[in-house]
């Protein structure tokens, strides 16, 4: 078996003693295109804060490339080498596409208050290389065209991507996507595998939330189905396809047997 | 016309170097020394007003007792230069260095709240000070304050009020300026405007926020000392209330007033209240219902400051006069150290 980048054993999180993650284990593999469905209110972007640590799990232990992370903040989960998009978009609108980009790789960078003071050439040379990075990022999404304007006076679709670019900047290992294509047309949406599939070609692991069936059945590797915060499948996305829980948390038992006819 | 040339007049770059020459020989030009004085004072002030703009126009925080920096300063000096009447490269030294432990202790301890909890809480560390100066009487001279300081002086040779303090303190400015403009067009600046616009997303991206927010207020505190040092050298007196509550709401509307996140800015600001008391002197019992009103003015019609009404309007003319597109093909990808502009 290949080795996993993420696992995640039997972590819970509570809100006020209602489970929103209960007890679920998860592996990504290295190099793999992984999703995580499930319907609104399953714990799929809980999880992703759990294990970025916007807040700290109840319980279980969450591994990264060997190291445990559980509870460490997210300034240091990012150090580590995972990045993350968000539902709720948090670019920084005021600034241009290219600085929302710029900030991204702070992780490698290391500039400190004595060298920006001073402009020192080796701040310089820093400086370039942030700038030729973010816009390849760009470049990778296809944002190179609208690198000047003002994040906030992007559509949508382009947000969407601009926030993919902004992750990749720090140079991630892991890559969390939260529903990436919510709210883009089929063509952007097509638009989007294609890009997805060229980052993992790039080496970067993808673990990504989607409602968009019809997306994961193509893109990913594996897909794992949360329900309740339980998770209820977890394999190849053919065999997702035929499981009968999944398709009763889907689509109603009434739908299930429907299926089954 | 060549890009370069073209980029650096869109961007305004000229201003600045029109601004230091001006400000070098506007002495020659037959003002009065009380003009010089005023712009002297706008300078000492500007440094603690360029300090609360990382803080507030960068970094995001509101703070309201700046003054309570500005007091350790002043008093570290006053105190050192009066008492044990130590040269006041010294005071500056030794505030300095109280700065930093009393801004770190306190930025450890007020830096969780956000927003208007921050700003209250800050107000009142303003008020604390502000009440220990006038209750410790044998160190500071309580309310009647502590007079017969000493003019400002480098290794033995007086700076006194003037001439030779403009030139002292104009030039610290610049330098100032300068210092932080780079600063805040590198990586830490971008850490203190990504944790101003978003700070999850800031410390998703590698960004530790806590350090850089103790960063920010560090710096501001510091400025705000050598302002303060600087200030009681320039009055030779200072008194509680100079550096009190009023005084910390000044700063933090100074720099709203001038248009935050662009350092020079905020100066204007400080320049607007320092000089309006002076050319409309007759009503010095309406100064703070005046101050009120050019606060409201500027923010409900101009919400960007004195400097945002500025660049827009340098803007327009240059595109009448030169044809200059703002962003030519599609936006400036080269945006330097300007993003602060477009705040």
């Amino acid at each position: 078996m290949e080795q996993a980048i993420l696992s995640i054993n039997e972590v819970s999180k509570r809100f006020g003693g209602l489970p929103a993650v209960d007890k679920v284990s998860l592996r990504v593999r290295k190099g793999q295109i992984k999703a995580l469905v499930g319907p609104n209110g399953a714990g799929k972007t809980t999880l992703f804060n759990l294990i970025t640590g916007t807040y700290p799990a109840n319980e279980g232990r969450i591994e990264f490339a060997g190291k445990d992370i559980t509870g460490h903040q997210p300034h240091m989960v990012n150090s580590y080498g995972l990045a993350r998009t968000f539902q709720i978009l948090r670019l920084f609108d005021k600034l241009t596409a290219l600085d929302n980009v710029k900030i991204g790789c702070h992780r490698w960078t290391q500039t400190g208050p004595l060298g920006g003071f001073f402009l020192t050439p080796k701040v310089r040379r820093e400086e370039d290389l942030v700038r030729e990075k973010a816009l390849e990022c760009l470049e990778m999404v296809g944002l190179t065209k609208v690198a000047g304007q003002l994040a906030g006076n992007l559509p949508l679709g382009q947000r969407k991507l601009l926030e993919v670019a902004r992750a990749l900047a720090s140079q991630p290992r892991l890559l969390l996507l939260d529903e990436p294509a919510a709210g883009l047309n089929d063509s952007e949406t097509n638009e989007f595998l294609g890009r997805i599939r060229k980052i993992r070609d790039t080496g970067v692991t993808v673990l990504l939330i989607e409602h968009n069936m019809n997306l994961v059945m193509r893109l990913s590797d594996e897909v794992a189905v949360l329900n309740y915060g339980k998770k209820i499948a977890d394999g190849r996305p053919e065999d997702i396809q035929n499981n009968p829980e999944v398709i009763s948390a889907y689509l109603g038992t009434r739908g299930l047997e429907r299926a089954e006819h | 016309m060549d890009e370069r040339i073209r980029k650096s007049i869109s961007r305004g770059a000229w201003w600045g170097y029109l601004a230091v020459v001006i400000l070098v020989l506007i002495p020659y030009l037959g003002v009065s020394k009380h003009f010089i004085n005023l712009l002297t004072l706008t300078a000492i002030l500007g440094i603690a007003v360029l300090g609360m703009d990382l803080l507030m126009g960068f970094t995001g925080l509101l703070s309201l007792g700046q003054a309570g920096f500005m007091a350790i300063g002043a008093y570290t000096s006053g105190i050192l230069a009066v008492r044990y009447e130590l040269p006041p490269l010294y005071g500056i030294l030794v505030a300095q260095a109280l700065t930093v432990v009393i801004s770190l202790m306190i930025g450890k301890a007020v830096l969780r709240l956000k927003g208007y909890h921050l700003a209250i809480a800050t107000l009142a560390f303003s008020v604390i000070m502000e009440q220990l100066l006038i209750n410790s009487r044998e160190l500071t001279g309580g309310p009647s304050g502590l007079a017969g300081v000493p003019f400002f002086s480098v290794g033995g040779l007086s700076v006194p009020t003037g001439l030779p303090l403009y030139y002292l303190t104009i030039g610290l400015v610049l330098i100032i300026i300068l210092l932080f403009r780079n600063l805040t067009s590198v990586r830490v600046g971008r850490a203190w405007l990504a944790i101003s616009g978003d700070e999850t997303a800031a410390a998703m991206l590698g960004v530790n926020t806590s350090n850089y927010k103790l960063l920010a207020f560090v710096f501001a505190a510091c400025l705000a000392a050598l302002s303060g040092s600087l200030y009681v050298h320039y009055m030779r007196f200072i008194s509680p209330d100079m550096v009190g509550m009023q005084a910390s709401i000044n700063i933090t509307v100074m720099t709203a007033l001038g248009g935050q996140g662009t350092l020079w800015g905020p100066l204007l600001g400080v320049g607007l209240l320092t000089f309006l008391p002076d050319f409309v002197s007759f009503t010095q019992q309406f100064q703070l219902i005046i101050n009120g009103l050019v606060l409201f003015v500027t923010i409900v019609f101009f919400p960007k400051g004195i400097s945002g009404l500025f660049t827009y309007v340098y803007q327009w003319i240059i595109q009448r006069i030169f044809r200059l597109q703002r962003y030519p093909e599609g936006g400036p990808i080269d945006n330097g150290a300007s993003h602060s502009v477009h705040k």
